[in-house]
């Protein structure tokens, strides 16, 4: 504890040196970022860019998990469904969706819609397979224990599988939002025309305010870290046997 | 389902493999796209046969694709390669050493869920809009998770090796020449994996917001045209960019580590 308290202040103190010997247009000094931050709050600028930018991560991001769970967890039980699919998501896993935005520009417009199409195409793939995953690994000892005390097929499903399940479906939702706010931040820098977060960015970057572009930035990145961390929060609260798990390596992906 | 299989393959050996879910759903999805295509104009929907017409011109007739892949892997290695070099250095000591690791786990997990995109619009202003601030973009993507995972790595050297090597008078370079490394060398070759598929997004992200060169430059341009089936081939093209990179080293990563092998 004591080692990140002093790694902290000299990263600090590190930035508020270099801003000393730079301009504020190569490092502005942290004091600069912060009174900009504050601007920017109080002008009302980044709450209103934040509640466009946000509500196409909320529709987004809840669509994907609605979706994406039954999907992962059908797919688990069902061999037959799980080769049919699980290309496709692997495809989408590992490919680089900033490419696709062109294409999500060119069916749904600059609005609303674009963004929330694509930042469901970048979450999905990750909460399927997580849950995917979770089901398909249910130990067979636990099933065959309640087959041969003469469980049926659906109450296998409800009282083996889907418990077994749920601490992979939080997995999925804290990885999943990691994933969602990457898709607003990637549709928010290429998607124009939208008066969100992004639209600040660019604002301000082609004005040279630096100050205020690493605000935002710095904000974002702490959205994202919050965002996760309460979830993990809350996945340690429901399946404390998980932690110190660490991202993709334990949802096996491909 | 192994033994389904092996019926079918064995009474009817091509139907088998015909009827396979996987090839069934690829062949209905095609169908799909390619009906869907006939109610739309091609520069909305292009169907099957044209993006394969286009991926056959850019591929093979004009050669573009080669060229714009030949500057698009640039920054890929050349920013892959630095973060494979920091990640393996700053990983293994921070799983080997505790004052280490505190004094940089909150960055590297911080960096490591952050949205790191948002970053980039900060390397123009660093680097300027040429090879650096792509190589810087790839760097950055792709770290942490190298990092993350050699960490993992060192962390997780089982207890009982290290103490059996200090009870039979290892010193503690010994022990971590000897015990850490050699069960850290999987862990790398997971990581050159998960690496390689941040940085080819780090780098496609980077052709597309901070320069446009490579095969950001070819999106950028059949978008702004409407040659929308030129589009979706390249999208194709990265697509089996990432599948074939991951799959490629995946085999190694098993070759490597057989034990490490989950599903």
């Amino acid at each position: 504890m004591r080692v990140r308290l002093i790694s902290l202040m000299v990263v600090f103190t590190g930035w508020w040196i270099a801003s000393l010997f730079g301009s504020d247009l190569t490092v502005p000094s942290p004091f600069l970022v912060i009174s900009n931050f504050i601007e920017l709050i109080v002008s009302g600028r980044l709450p209103t860019a934040l509640s466009l930018s946000l509500s196409a991560l909320a529709i987004g991001g809840t669509v994907s998990v609605v979706i994406g769970i039954p999907i992962g967890i059908l797919m688990g039980v069902r061999r037959s469904l799980a080769l049919a699919l699980d290309q496709y998501f692997s495809a989408l896993y590992v490919m680089p969706m900033s490419a696709i935005i062109p294409l999500m520009v060119l069916w749904f417009g600059f609005d609303l819609s674009a963004r929330v199409i694509f930042i469901f195409i970048f979450t999905v793939p990750q909460i399927v397979i997580t849950c995917y995953q979770g089901a398909k690994n249910t130990p067979t000892t636990l099933m065959e224990v309640a087959r041969a005390f003469r469980a049926t097929e659906r109450q296998i499903f409800w009282k083996v599988i889907i418990p077994y399940e749920i601490p992979f479906i939080i997995t999925a939702l804290r990885l999943g939002v990691g994933r969602a706010v990457q898709g607003m931040v990637v549709a928010e820098l290429l998607i124009a025309g939208t008066r969100g977060v992004g639209f600040l960015i660019h604002v301000y970057s082609a004005s040279l305010d630096l100050g205020s572009v690493l605000a935002i930035i710095l904000f974002l990145m702490l959205l994202g870290i919050v965002f996760t961390g309460i979830v993990q929060w809350f996945e340690q609260a429901v399946a404390p046997w998980r932690k110190g798990v660490v991202g993709e390596m334990e949802s096996g992906n491909v | 389902m192994a033994q389904t299989q092996i019926q079918q393959t064995t009474r009817f050996p091509v139907l088998g493999w015909l009827f396979n879910p996987r090839v069934l759903s690829l062949v209905g999805l095609i169908v799909l796209w390619w009906l869907a295509s006939l109610t739309q104009p091609e520069y909305f929907l292009p169907g099957p046969q044209a993006v394969f017409r286009s991926l056959w011109e850019v591929a093979v007739v004009t050669g573009d694709l080669w060229t714009a892949l030949r500057l698009s892997i640039m920054s890929l290695l050349i920013g892959g390669g630095l973060a494979l070099l920091v990640g393996i250095l700053l990983g293994v000591l921070m799983g080997a050493q505790r004052t280490v690791e505190h004094a940089f786990d909150l960055y590297v997990n911080g960096l490591y869920v952050a949205p790191v995109s948002a970053l980039t619009p900060l390397l123009i202003f660093w680097f300027g809009i040429d090879l650096a601030p792509r190589v810087a973009t790839v760097f950055i993507f792709s770290a942490p998770e190298i990092i993350i995972t050699c960490y993992q790595g060192a962390k997780n050297t089982p207890r009982t090796f290290v103490e059996v090597a200090r009870a039979f008078g290892a010193t503690d370079r010994e022990i971590f020449w000897k015990v850490i490394i050699p069960h850290e060398i999987p862990y790398i070759v997971t990581a050159i994996r998960l690496g390689l598929g941040r940085a080819i997004k780090g780098m496609v992200l980077a052709e597309l917001v901070v320069s446009t060169t490579g095969l950001g430059e070819l999106i950028d341009w059949y978008s702004h045209n409407f040659y929308t089936a030129s589009l979706v081939a390249i999208l194709l093209v990265l697509m089996l960019i990432g599948v074939l990179g991951t799959a490629l080293v995946r085999h190694f990563e098993i070759a490597v580590a057989p034990w490490r092998e989950t599903s």
